[in-house]
């Protein structure tokens, strides 16, 4: 906590308290079914500060990636209010809303890369919705200035020297940390993370973590992640939200938690 | 094990020969009348197809040697039906690009757009090019140009499905990442679904120009240029040799272009 206030001296001011104006992301009464299925999300309501790690946490099937699709309405919510950035992206049309999913990034488990594509064409699709267009498609085809500012986003994740690399030729690591470089080219204020370490092994899952708070520090981005990895949501989090049948049964600093209160939490 | 063996006492093993329902007895007369009343209609002979067969001799023996007095316009007309072959898959390819796009089920604006893409795309399909190409002579008079445009029409019924399906089974992931991404439903063709296709758009093309090679060779007969009308017209003057020329002409331009997209296939695809 104290390298993170630190850190946020030169970056723009962030309070760590969650009052009305500054939250980042606030979301209250969130209700999902899906057709056919029990309710996935009840009355959720929870906010993120600007500045801060939120770890998502929930058994399998609890509705996290679920709440995390349906701040970006990529998933249409039921009922409920989202404030995201400062505009409703209920109330936004397909235009605006595309503008708003510009400035969140989101990595998933996996999949995230086109596959046939180099590294370097992976990350410059971050600037398709922030303006980029059609000069965003291939780094072949994109403007130098596009394509310079993609190879510094891969060379602040450490991949300078995989740019010309086939995204499918990538390590596990590798593609989540071209992922996050893809975030870093959308110039995203907000990440979301849908448990972005799962598929790789504890070292590589450990390096993008580090990559995670490395860049919550030094570029005052806002994390919101879920994860399956107690410890990850211990270290890495400044808060910690737990779901349980739909309902947010945890929502609490990290630093008043701990390994035991969380394995009660999972029953 | 107990309980192995009270689960096999309780289901018997299915019966090796199952004696077929009346409906399935009725099914297979049905396809065997079919099959006697097709031959038949067909007047099939074999005391037709034995008196034919010194006459097949005769014709194969005269097709040897191969004349090579008519060589030059043998192959100018060979080499327009490849061009024939080419311009029509290559514009049909053109065509079917953006069709296919409506026509994928998760890419397409509308419901309606896709049935409707769809719908002329299996008329495309379903009408044969020999059909198309004297839609076309009708048209455009005689001559390759309808031909080519035959050839395209029937591309677009063949690679627009294909296509389709192609973006269909493209791996989603991607796409949803640039979904969420803000990235436009155009976006998102061009960079996550066609990477995707693109090793079966190669394969289906380089497919569809081996089938329009091999097509454009039978269109000749209905007036819509290539080498088929020189092969007509040797066959209906009985001069053999000549047409034994042609039809290894033709042979060759097959296998060449069957070849050479063998070739590309390995070259584009990896
Ligand atoms: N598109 C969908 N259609 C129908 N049901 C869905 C859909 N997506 C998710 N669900 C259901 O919603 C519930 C919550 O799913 P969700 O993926 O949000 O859980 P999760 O907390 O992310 O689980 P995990 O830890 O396994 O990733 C599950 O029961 C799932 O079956
Ligand atoms: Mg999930």
């Amino acid at each position: 906590m104290v390298a993170v206030a630190a850190a946020r001296a030169e970056a723009p001011p962030a309070p760590v308290t969650c009052a009305a104006g500054t939250a980042e992301l606030r979301v209250d009464g969130l209700s999902k079914r899906f057709a056919g299925g029990a309710a996935v999300l009840s009355d959720v309501s929870f906010a993120v500060a600007r500045g801060e790690t939120v770890a998502l946490l929930g058994a399998n099937g609890a509705g996290k990636s679920t709440l995390l699709r349906c701040c970006l309405r990529l998933i249409e919510p039921d009922a409920g209010r989202i404030r995201l950035l400062g505009s409703d992206p209920r109330a936004l049309k397909a235009a605006e809303l595309r503008r708003l999913r510009a400035r969140v990034g989101f990595i998933f488990q996996r999949h995230n890369l086109v596959p046939r594509l180099p590294a370097l064409s992976n990350v410059l699709h971050g600037a398709l919705a922030r303006g980029g267009g059609m000069r965003a498609w291939f780094h072949e085809a994109a403007p130098r200035a596009l394509r310079t500012e993609a190879l510094e986003c891969l060379d602040r994740v450490g991949l300078a020297a995989f740019a010309e690399h086939r995204a499918d030729r990538l390590s596990g690591g590798q593609s989540q940390r071209v992922a996050v470089a893809r975030a870093l080219m959308q110039r995203a204020e907000m990440l979301f993370a849908d448990e972005p370490v799962a598929s790789l092994d504890p070292a590589a899952g450990e390096e993008v973590m580090e990559l995670f708070r490395d860049l919550v520090r030094r570029a005052g981005l806002t994390l919101v992640f879920t994860t399956h990895n107690l410890r990850h949501a211990l270290d890495y989090a400044d808060r910690i939200v737990a779901l349980r049948g739909g309902r947010v049964e945890i929502d609490a600093p990290s630093r008043e938690l701990d390994q035991g209160a969380l394995r009660a939490f999972y029953g | 094990m107990a309980d192995a063996a009270v689960l096999g006492a309780a289901r018997p093993p299915p019966a090796r020969f199952e004696r077929p329902s009346a409906l399935g007895f009725l099914a297979w007369v049905i396809a065997l009348a079919l099959i006697v009343t097709s031959l038949d209609g067909v007047g099939f002979s074999p005391r037709e197809l034995v008196s034919g067969l010194p006459n097949m001799g005769r014709i194969i023996g005269e097709m040897f040697p191969p004349s090579p007095a008519r060589l030059m316009p043998v192959a100018l007309a060979l080499l327009e039906t490849f061009q024939m072959a080419l311009a029509g898959t290559v514009l049909g390819v053109l065509l079917s690009l953006p069709l296919a796009v409506l026509a994928t089920r998760h890419l397409t604006p509308h419901p309606l757009v896709y049935h409707a893409v769809r719908g002329v795309i299996a008329l495309f399909r379903t009408v044969p090019d020999l059909v198309w190409a004297l839609f076309f002579v009708a048209a455009v008079g005689l001559g390759p140009f309808a031909g080519a445009l035959a050839i395209t029409i029937d591309k677009i019924g063949f690679c627009g499905r294909f296509f389709a399906e192609a973006m269909e089974e493209a791996d989603r992931g991607p796409q949803e990442a640039l979904g969420a991404m803000g990235a436009s439903r155009a976006s998102i063709v061009a960079a996550a679904v066609i990477p995707a296709a693109l090793p079966s758009f190669v394969n289906t093309t380089l497919f569809a120009l081996e089938k329009a090679t091999r097509s454009s060779v039978i269109l000749g007969l209905v007036g819509a240029g290539g080498i088929g009308i020189e092969l007509q017209v040797s066959m209906d003057l009985f001069r053999y040799a000549e047409a034994s020329t042609i039809i290894i002409a033709i042979f060759l331009l097959v296998v060449v272009v069957e070849q050479a997209s063998a070739w590309l296939r390995r070259r584009l695809i990896q």
